[in-house]
């Protein structure tokens, strides 16, 4: 986990990585505690292959999303009103948002998603606000899943 | 090795590549990071309109920069918006544009984004405890405001949702008037003022905000992060003012 969160933020402002950090340590915080209490959901997915190594490392990614990648993609997002934003490109103090700017950040949105569905893991993966919720959806889905067959 | 272990290789190695290849491309810095979000925000709020109106951007740098006000502090006359006509009635959709309130004049905030009828009066004035009176100090009334927006690109928790009333209170005026709270609904042309959220909900906080909505003309638009931009598609349920009754202080 902690390589994949250094490969992640490297490039990162200080103030960016510590949100993320913090993120990141407040989930395992919640893990830690789900551990505590045996939550049911937990130990289910874990006889599963869900190992806290693989928990810590969708808590990073999360984290990564939610902190960076999702905001910096909502001004890139295909559907721009009147091209303000691409053909008119924004002046946002010294900032430049423009269509160059837009594909570059598109086309590193995409890579990212390829990657968590390469990864074999679900895209509410990046989106869950707390990970006992992740826990809880992703044990019912693969009980579905499993009572289905 | 274990599967586990395979599968966790297997990550390294493809965050790996993908830093690599796009680390450059996404280190930007908080400030822009935010900036990313509010424009996102911004954005959406121009597709709600283009459903509506007839958009146009204004007052544009050299004819084709659109040139966003990042704070109260600039003159929004120097600044770009967006215009949007319908019905002989125009409308403008600003960024950072201060708002004085008719609760009381020493209570001003700046919203995120606002809704303006057109040409609306921007004013201009010195204050000694302001720039120690050297800078103007600008805003609208809030008289003036259809509905002021706020973009918080962050997980949504229940201190966060209750406080978005005060942007309600303190910046719109036609709120304390005297007519049922059955004035806002589902048909409309304005969006009423609305709180964005980066954030994915959880089950109580999805509950506060159907009860928060409710009770006040307002919406919660929240996990955005997850791709919820569009405000128009037909199963979103939101609050709209209307466009031009009696007792609003824009008609």
């Amino acid at each position: 986990m902690e390589k994949i969160l250094q490969l992640l933020t490297a490039r990162l402002e200080r103030e960016l990585k510590r949100r993320i950090s913090e993120r990141v340590d407040f989930m395992l915080r919640e893990i830690a505690y789900l551990e505590e209490q045996e939550n049911a959901d937990l130990h289910y997915l874990q006889r599963r292959g869900w190992s806290s190594e693989k928990l810590q490392i969708v808590c990073c990614m999360n984290s990564f999303y939610q902190i960076v990648l999702a905001p910096l993609a909502s001004s890139a997002r295909e559907e721009i009103p009147e091209g303000i934003g691409e053909e008119i490109p924004i002046l946002y103090g010294e900032l430049r948002f423009d269509a160059r700017r837009a594909k570059a950040i598109r086309e590193v949105h995409t890579a990212f998603e390829h990657l968590i569905s390469r990864a074999e893991l679900p895209m509410d993966a990046l989106t869950f606000n707390r990970p006992g919720d992740f826990v809880y959806r992703t044990a019912r889905r693969l009980r579905d899943h499993e009572s289905e067959q | 090795m274990s599967q586990n272990s395979d599968w966790v290789t297997d990550v390294e190695r493809s965050v790996e590549r993908f830093a690599r290849k796009y680390s450059l491309t996404y280190s930007r810095s908080e400030r822009e990071i935010s900036a990313s979000f509010e424009i996102g925000c911004f954005h959406a709020l121009v597709n709600f309109y283009s459903e509506r109106c007839k958009i146009e951007p204004k007052n544009l740098r050299d004819g084709k920069y659109y040139r966003y006000l990042t704070s109260p502090n600039g003159n929004p006359n120097n600044f770009s918006y967006v215009r949007a006509r319908v019905d002989g009635r125009g409308y403008e959709i600003r960024q950072q544009v201060r708002i004085r309130s008719h609760l009381a004049d020493d209570i001003a905030f700046t919203p995120d984004l606002v809704v303006l009828p057109e040409d609306v009066d921007i004013s201009s004035t010195k204050d000694k405890d302001y720039a120690k009176g050297k800078r103007s100090f600008f805003c609208v009334s809030s008289e003036d405001v259809i509905a002021a927006h706020e973009c918080k690109s962050m997980m949504p928790f229940p201190e966060l949702l209750v406080s978005f009333i005060g942007t309600l209170t303190v910046a719109h005026a036609w709120l304390d008037d005297p007519k049922p709270k059955g004035f806002f609904g589902k048909v409309g042309l304005h969006l009423a003022p609305s709180l964005f959220v980066g954030g994915t909900p959880r089950g109580l906080h999805v509950r506060m905000i159907r009860a928060l909505e409710k009770c006040y003309p307002i919406n919660v638009i929240v996990g955005l992060h997850s791709g919820t931009w569009d405000l128009t598609r037909p199963t979103r349920t939101l609050n709209v003012l209307p466009p031009g009754e009696k007792l609003y202080a824009w008609e």
